[in-house]
């Protein structure tokens, strides 16, 4: 699984400009697929059937990542940018940045700002040109840049990357894709785009796909150093079966099911309450006449920052309770 | 007036944390079966119940009644020593109104708790002025924390008990009458309905999640495909202290019909007239923005569907002493029924 998430780290996928991302996650699971196709929005859509094809099983990963779009490039050659999503300044400044086209940069703070005034408005990037008709010819307005992209080991099971959220979902679900059995159900492997400007690409897949039941993968932030936002899953504590975030009270027909079937199965769990941030989840509940809808979280420190940091445990064992959700269904 | 009263208290007994509606699902089954309005019931994944009452007219179109099943409450996020559950909101809840307000902890089996309140003699000084968040309070049940931890765990969802309490004049204080008041006032009006004279079928449904999002609205009225909704919530009754904007809506006044882009101006406008010409008490208001009901989420699904919103005037909103005038509700039970007669 470590694998298909260092390949998808690399690519470019900023929402709206996933294009990359879905390419390589199609060839990936052509092999498998009984039927595959990317849809107007750019969502990837995988189905493998199942044992009793009158139900359908969606399972939504997001392939998008926050970023930054050029609105202006300024005679001097910095370009501002504007941020797309949900973007930490205090986390993002100062690190490396590359464009769709490869151009690399460095993205800078507006000088003068005083560190608790500082937004995602106070924000260039840096590309060395030395004038705008320089900085022209590399970068135009409508442009998109993300964090560089980086990898670490960190000491124990721990890596450190930008992105984890959600790439590490997506390798999640295509992992399941790859190596379940025969699935209970009609089983819809949905790779969305747009998650992080509000999710876009689910609302429009979920009501494609219409599923019976859904379950959506996506990182949750853990506390490292003190928890004044309460949260509930810890890092290295297994899988965490969400409860509710703030666009979704989950099913409790699947947290019950998740629940057993992680018991079960001898794989380490955890229960998540998330009291602000929203995820595909809530899409995939309302499309259609409704669905029993959940979210299968990794627990990741510092979502959002170039160093989200995870646990290879907890990876596995989010691997395995959606493995086993989709062999053994709801029932 | 006493059969409205024992649907209120009926539906009002049931646990029903927005989110999890499914706990009320057997015992309002049964207790609606009982009562012999609905030709079909059904519940939905998003916590819906819904009946359907046939006229019996082949290709009648449908009428659909929203009112909405869930209730705010919260769910737990910690066990701490000493028997405490530290609790999130769900909906929106004022954290001032808590300490030491009795709570249902709905476990493996169902628990009292009280949320903890720190005496004045133990307060700094000024510290009743500050702003309280929910999160910064625990519920007390009194148990162990290895007793509790085998009946309560990470998201079991917590709720007010309702204990209805009987005021003068017709005024009626109880937990969760936002929106269970409402199903009752629209049972009450099919109750009040002659089948064999109507020309539409009427689909009552008791939505889940409206107060995370109008989940169960927008689910249920794309499953039931009706043609025509009236979507009956709560609204804030003046109170002294309350915004001059809001001095039109008063209890004992009748049910509140509301104008408002998120509302059919033709279908609203012949609820008036239907009102005047039964000489049922109604009012007036306007929500020029957002209703904060079901009726938008039921008017944008599918194609669209005209929608007529009336509302109960409610004191106390989301807390453990919500106070009804009953006239209002039971004319609004009458405009209701009156509105569907005349299709």
């Amino acid at each position: 699984m470590l694998n298909h998430v260092k390949k998808y780290q690399n690519a470019f996928s900023v929402s709206g400009y996933e294009t990359e991302l879905a390419e390589i996650i199609k060839t990936d699971l052509a092999g498998i697929a009984d039927e595959i196709s990317i849809d107007a929005m750019g969502n990837v859509i995988v189905l493998k059937k199942g044992k009793d094809s009158s139900k359908k099983l969606m399972i939504a990963s997001h392939m998008d990542e926050i970023g930054f779009m050029v609105v202006n490039v300024e005679d001097n050659g910095m370009i501002r940018v504007a941020p797309i999503g949900g973007i930490n300044a205090l986390a993002s400044c100062y690190h490396n940045v590359k464009f769709q086209n490869g151009t690399q940069g460095i993205l800078v703070v507006e000088d003068g700002t005083r560190a608790s005034d500082l937004t995602a408005n106070k924000l260039f990037v840096d590309i060395g040109a030395d004038s705008g008709a320089k900085a022209k010819r590399k970068v135009k307005v409508g442009d998109v840049c993300a964090l560089a992209p980086m990898f670490k080991k960190l000491s124990s099971k721990r890596y450190a990357s930008k992105a984890f959220d959600d790439r590490v979902c997506c390798a999640i679900s295509a992992y399941a894709a790859l190596n379940c059995k025969v699935p209970a159900y009609d089983t819809y492997f949905v790779f969305t785009t747009q998650e992080e400007v509000g999710c876009r690409g689910a609302k429009p897949s979920s009501f494609a796909v219409m599923p019976d039941y859904s379950i959506a993968l996506d990182v949750t932030p853990a506390p490292a150093c003190g928890n004044p936002n309460h949260l509930t899953a810890k890092l290295g504590n297994g899988a965490a079966i969400k409860i509710k975030d703030s666009s979704v009270i989950c099913s409790r027909k699947i947290v019950d099911r998740l629940t057993d079937l992680a018991e079960a199965n001898n794989i380490k769990y955890q229960y998540e309450v998330l009291l602000a941030g929203g995820t595909d989840t809530s899409q995939m509940q309302i499309a259609g006449a409704g669905s029993h809808a959940c979210c299968i979280s990794l627990p990741t420190r510092y979502v959002h920052s170039p160093v989200e940091t995870i646990d290879s445990d907890d990876l596995k064992a989010c691997g395995d309770l959606l493995i086993a959700f989709i062999e053994n269904g709801a029932e | 007036m006493e059969r409205l009263y024992s649907l209120v208290e009926n539906f009002t007994s049931y646990p029903g944390v927005s989110g999890f509606e499914d706990m009320a699902f057997d015992e309002l089954k049964r207790y609606v079966e009982t009562l012999g309005v609905f030709d079909e019931i059904g519940t939905t994944s998003v916590g819906s119940f819904y009946g359907i009452m046939r006229c019996g007219k082949e290709n009648a179109p449908l009428v659909l009644c929203d009112a909405h099943l869930d209730t705010v409450g919260f769910v737990v996020t910690e066990l701490c020593e000493g028997g405490f559950l530290r609790i999130a909101p769900i909906g929106g809840i004022a954290a001032k109104i808590l300490p030491s307000a009795e709570v249902k902890v709905y476990g493996k089996k169902t628990i009292r708790g009280v949320f903890g309140s720190k005496p004045p003699h133990l307060q700094e000084p000024g510290e009743s002025e500050k702003k309280m968040n929910v999160t910064d309070l625990c519920v007390d049940t009194g148990l162990s924390l290895d007793e509790l931890k085998k009946i309560v765990r990470i998201g079991t969802p917590v709720g007010f008990p309702c204990k209805l309490k009987k005021l003068l004049n017709d005024n009626l204080a109880g937990a969760g009458f936002d929106d269970r008041l409402c199903g009752a006032a629209i049972v009450r009006a099919l109750m009040m309905l002659d089948k064999s004279k109507l020309n539409v079928d009427v689909a009552f449904q008791f939505s889940g999640n409206e107060e995370t999002g109008y989940k169960g609205a927008m689910t249920t009225a794309y499953r039931l495909n009706p043609d025509k909704a009236i979507v009956i919530d709560v609204t804030h009754a003046f109170v002294p202290g309350a915004p001059k904007t809001r001095e039109g809506v008063r209890a004992g006044k009748g049910g509140d019909i509301c104008f408002s882009p998120q509302t059919n101006r033709a279908f609203t406008k012949q609820a008036v007239a239907i009102a005047e010409r039964e000489e049922i008490p109604y009012q007036l208001s306007a929500a020029p923005g957002r209703t904060g009901t079901n009726s938008n989420a039921v008017q944008t699904t599918r194609n669209g569907i005209p929608t007529l919103l009336i509302s109960i005037p409610l004191k106390n909103m989301h807390t453990m002493s919500e106070i009804v005038n009953m006239n209002d509700a039971y004319n609004t039970s009458r405009l209701i029924a009156a509105v569907i007669a005349s299709m």
